[in-house]
């Protein structure tokens, strides 16, 4: 009985805005890699120059990569869904850098930065509803 | 909080939203292997380079949302060069992530 109320609502959220599940799902893998990848960047900016030393520098091939994939997702994601429903879910990932960026960088979040990236979401989520056609 | 970290991220931000652009462009060509697309990604890594540099003098907490006003760019360069329409949930979206770039400034 549950798969047929998932089944429905897909439909409804089809017919309605043309935004699937696998979609949002594919825009939060996106925010994932992407977030990621930006951390990879902080890491491995401390030993890079602007030469092609990039090339060797495992943190910089790594978080390109990321980016790569983010970029494939976020294709694969529009497809199947619009902008104003999709740019709050790539959105979150100010969240995810936020999170990885206390975590994995040690880097000093106090509630300022906090509430800072919840406005910047909801002012993209904002861009993304005025998208709608 | 590093000035000139800020000014490099601003300008990778706003070469890499030219670079979203030409990928909306070349998003309606026949064949998705074509001059917008290959420009759009040169433009794209020539961004995150100079993003890679401003990371050296700053934390990635202060700089990513700097690179929020990649949204604000894209928006007002659609409005400009594919005639997309402005609105006032637009306007408000650009002014709310500014407020937000505000706080987090503050925050640091």
């Amino acid at each position: 009985m549950g798969k047929t109320k998932i089944m429905k609502k897909e439909q409804k959220t089809k017919e309605a805005g043309k935004t699937s599940l696998s979609a949002i799902f594919l825009a939060i893998a996106c925010a994932i890699a992407t977030s990621f990848g930006h951390v990879l960047f902080k890491l491995g900016s401390k030993s890079a120059s602007f030469d092609l030393s990039l090339l060797t520098n495992h943190y910089i091939i790594a978080g390109f990569a990321l980016y790569a994939l983010g970029f494939l997702l976020l294709v694969l994601a529009f497809k199947h869904g619009e902008l104003s429903v999709l740019y709050p879910v790539v959105a979150l990932s100010y969240i995810w850098v936020i999170l990885l960026s206390s975590l994995l960088l040690k880097e000093q979040i106090n509630a300022f930065k906090w509430l800072g990236s919840i406005i910047i979401i909801i002012g993209i989520s904002l861009i993304g509803k005025g998208s709608r056609k | 909080m590093n000035f000139t970290a800020i000014l490099l991220t601003l300008a990778s931000t706003m070469i890499g939203s030219v670079g979203t652009l030409l990928f909306k462009k070349g998003s309606g060509k026949e064949s998705l292997i074509n001059t917008s697309i290959f420009f759009g990604v040169i433009m794209h890594v020539l961004g995150t380079i100079i993003f890679i540099t401003a990371l050296k003098m700053e934390q990635l907490s202060v700089l990513y949302p700097v690179a929020s006003l990649g949204y604000v760019f894209v928006c007002m360069l659609s409005v400009y060069f594919l005639k997309e329409k402005m609105n006032s949930l637009k306007w408000l979206g650009i002014m709310t992530i500014m407020l937000g770039i505000v706080f987090i400034g503050l925050g640091s």
